[in-house]
């Protein structure tokens, strides 16, 4: 073997050695390589790619294997002497082919991809075209102007995206024509639906994750937020803290796709006033994501003629209780002494009919403090002194009256007063009343005090209850229970202590004007 | 295998044989409308050591299976495969790889480039039918052993085919081929022209390096404007060394070549040594006594290895046993 020959030959076969069809580099490689060395058979394969290359074909047990990354080779003959150059070759053959390979790969993957590739020079003449590319563009030298990240071609539509490499510029196009024409009749149906949205008067919210993402104008109104604020602001802060596991289950459970009736809540407006609504709603998807969609409606006016109704109706109830059974036993009363009466002529039996008609007479008065708790008339101003000393005639024990303030009621006041001397007198059999009349910040305070027997500490809590009777002077029970109702009508609150040294004070706080 | 040599109108009258044709009487069979025959048209036939312009050799075999191009890949049995390409196409070279690359070395190869030096002709014919641009292959159900030899000496002057096209050079050591070419026989004290081109260049052939045997030789045949068109392809960057005649190494060669191949049954010897040995090739062809074949166009020979198309070589065949 002659030095210069092998050198020669490892030159030549080295040429070979070249990116290109996998295929034929082997089969070029091999036969060369076989007739310049004298080889019998040359196996190449190519497992990635799932190719053999055999020269000849029914190539026999070989002597020589080399395996590389991407190309395992068999060789048979003789190879004694020339196993080191013939590796190398290999080696290099068998790096150059797994180059090929991806390169391939990669080439086809860009030819056969959706988006146009344009490879162009630093003077946009173009180099290379993908297949996508040719269909857009067809035969072109120069690729036309692009600007922007989105360009408008022959009436279709695409995504620029763009990779350089020294003076070479590859542009990228994504034809996205139907997410354009997707993305508008979204946008317009969108826009059908906040037209109709907000042209109907209830509120329609939408949320998503935490956030509102959508209100009408309705919303506003009955929110008190402006849309901004709402949207821009905290979910939650238009749910008092009490209604918020409720509206956090429902919204679970209307996310999760489970049936869920209309439900109502209540919401907190802007300047704190809590509104009843009942909310309507469906899971949908916006803008890609899955939220809720609501309609609230404010029943809150529904609801507080509701309690109205169930409290006429409740009253209406008490009343002809208590006529069929209080009025009845003490006109009984009477009729029963009378007949004592005729038969006895004692006079004291005339006294206890008398006795039992004024009880009667009593019951039936008490029956108009009722009618005030169920008026539908608005409230209006009115001085508590006023009032207080319009209720004070006819008691026969002094009642002193100091102070003076503007409160939103009516004359369901009077009443209230009355009851209250009346329970002194009756009760507590006092004899003297004080009433003490005064701001205290918004507020009204009024304190109605009696120096009698004062009411027992385990019953304290009671007494403002329905029919609750109590000591052998009971009257009808429903006294301090239409206290109660007047006063909670005009938005205030009622209690009892002990007065000092002896007796009780009923304390009133009612919204000053 | 009986071999006779016969008159052109003697072939009238054998069948199952494949005959070699003189380029001289190739008309005269071509007329003859030949049948049961198969064969091809070269340049001369050799029968028993002696060249002949005027007789046919013919090859008679009990049965004659022969097959024209792939249609040799439906043989089983052959071990030897008598195979006649036309010389001047290199898409005949091409197809005979493409059998190899199937076959393999299952089969022996033997043969040689049938055609005419005067002009381009139909060279191969089966059954009375003439046709060019491919391969006829004859089975043989002995094995060959073959030999191949040529002789020719390398010089000091060696290039880089840079560009080539198939059995183009294109250029040499980047500069058109021709021109070098040129340049390095006059280094030598040679002159050429494109005119002269064929009988100068018969005597520096070009040589591709092997790592184990004789190089390669590629014959210069004709030059097209800077190009030189060889008798076989030439890869791109092969290592061309340019090659100068001795008779006597040529001689010598045949001689070897018979030897190494134990007797010569069959023998193609290329056209292009006749020329270059002139009267001395008597002296080579004594080496071919018991032997009959053809001067051939490039010559085909393959028991092992890489079956190869030769230039300006000497292959004999000896059948075993």
């Amino acid at each position: 073997m002659q030095k210069d020959n092998l050198s020669i030959t490892l030159f030549e076969l080295e040429t070979l050695i070249k990116p290109g069809k996998v295929e034929e580099v082997l089969l070029e490689f091999g036969k060369e390589l076989l007739r310049r060395f004298d080889l019998e058979c040359f196996v190449a394969e190519v497992p990635m790619l799932r190719l053999r290359v055999e020269i000849p074909e029914g190539c026999g047990g070989c002597s020589f294997t080399f395996e590389g990354s991407a190309v395992k080779f068999r060789i048979c003959g003789d190879v004694e002497g020339l196993e080191k150059p013939i590796s190398d070759l290999m080696e290099r053959l068998d790096q150059v082919i797994q180059h090929s390979v991806y390169y391939e790969f990669w080439v086809n993957l860009l030819e056969k991809s959706p988006d146009a590739v344009v490879v162009v020079d630093e003077h946009g003449n173009v180099i290379k075209c993908n297949r996508k590319a040719m269909e857009i563009f067809g035969e072109i030298e120069k690729l036309p102007e692009i600007s922007g990240s989105v360009w408008e071609y022959r009436g279709r539509f695409y995504s620029v995206a763009e990779y350089s490499l020294g003076a070479v510029r590859s542009v990228i196009l994504r034809d996205i024509t139907e997410v354009k024409e997707l993305e508008s009749a979204a946008r317009e149906s969108e826009e059908r639906f906040r037209a109709l949205a907000e042209a109907v008067p209830v509120a329609v919210m939408a949320y998503h994750d935490g956030k509102w993402i959508f209100v009408n104008r309705s919303a506003e109104e009955l929110t008190g937020y402006t849309k901004e604020e709402i949207l821009s602001g905290k979910f939650w802060e238009l749910f008092p803290q009490d209604e918020r596991e409720k509206i956090s289950e429902m919204m679970r459970k209307r996310l999760a796709g489970e049936p869920l009736e209309p439900y109502k809540v209540r919401i907190r407006r802007k300047d704190g006033e809590e509104r009843v609504v009942q909310v309507y709603g469906t899971r949908v998807v916006w803008r890609g994501k899955i939220g809720g969609l609501v309609a609230v409606v404010d029943v809150t006016a529904e609801e507080r003629e509701k309690k109205r109704l169930e409290d006429l109706t409740r009253i209406l109830e008490l009343i002809n209780k208590i006529l069929r059974h209080d009025v009845m036993n003490a006109l009984a009363s009477a009729a029963a002494f009378i007949d004592i009466y005729d038969e006895t002529k004692d006079e004291a039996m005339l006294k206890k009919s008398k006795e039992a008609i004024d009880r009667a007479v009593m019951v039936v008065r008490n029956m108009r403090e009722f009618e005030s708790v169920v008026k539908e008339e608005g409230l209006k101003v009115v001085n508590v002194r006023e009032m207080a000393e319009r209720a004070a005639k006819g008691f026969g024990i002094p009642i002193n009256i100091e102070g003076d303030c503007e409160v939103l009621a009516d004359d369901g006041l009077v009443a209230v007063f009355e009851n209250l001397y009346q329970n002194a007198v009756q009760h507590g059999e006092t004899e003297r009343v004080d009433v003490k009349i005064r701001k205290a910040g918004k507020h009204c305070e009024i304190r109605v005090a009696d120096y009698g027997r004062g009411i027992p500490d385990e019953i304290k809590g009671r007494v403002f209850e329905e029919g609750f009777k109590y000591g052998p002077k009971a009257s009808t029970g429903f006294g301090l229970y239409a206290v109660k109702r007047l006063i909670e009508r005009y938005g205030g609150e009622v209690r009892v202590e002990d007065n000092e040294p002896c007796g009780v004070v009923f304390v009133i706080r009612l919204m000053c004007v | 295998m009986r071999c006779e040599l016969l008159r052109i109108d003697e072939v009238l009258e054998v069948k199952n044989s494949l005959v070699f044709v003189p380029d001289a009487v190739a008309e005269e069979l071509k007329i003859s409308k030949v049948k049961n025959v198969a064969g091809a048209v070269f340049p001369g036939v050799i029968f028993d050591g002696r060249i002949y312009e005027d007789r046919v050799v013919a090859f008679e075999f009990e049965s004659l299976k022969v097959y024209r191009g792939k249609e040799v890949l439906e043989e089983k049995n052959a071990k030897t495969l008598l195979t006649i390409v036309d010389g001047w196409s290199e898409k005949a070279e091409r197809l005979l790889e493409e059998v190899y690359l199937k076959l393999g070395n299952r089969v022996v190869y033997l043969g040689g480039g049938a055609g005419s030096l005067e002009k381009q002709t139909d060279c191969l014919f089966i059954d009375g039918k003439f046709f060019s641009g491919d391969v006829i292959f004859v089975a043989i159900p002995e094995k060959f052993n073959v030999a191949v030899r040529h002789g020719w000496k390398s010089t000091e002057q060696a290039y880089v085919a840079t560009r080539t096209e198939g059995r183009r050079i294109i250029e040499l050591d980047w500069k058109p081929a021709f021109d070098v070419y040129a340049a390095a026989l006059s280094e030598i004290g040679v002159e050429i022209s494109r005119e002269s081109f064929f009988d100068v260049a018969k005597a520096y052939p070009f040589g591709m390096a092997k790592v184990r045997g004789e190089d390669v030789v590629r014959d210069p045949l004709m030059v097209d404007n800077t190009d030189i068109i060889c008798a076989g392809r030439v890869p791109r960057n092969a290592f061309l060394r340019l090659m100068e005649g001795d008779k006597q190494s040529l001689i010598e060669a045949a001689k070897e070549c018979v030897e190494t191949a134990g007797n010569a049954d069959i023998v193609f010897d290329c056209i292009s040594r006749v020329l270059y040995l002139g009267d001395d090739f008597a002296r080579e062809a004594k080496n071919f006594r018991e032997a009959s074949g053809a001067l051939t166009i490039g010559e085909v020979a393959c028991k092992r290895g890489f079956l190869e198309f030769y230039n300006k070589t000497v292959v004999v065949g000896d059948a075993e046993g």
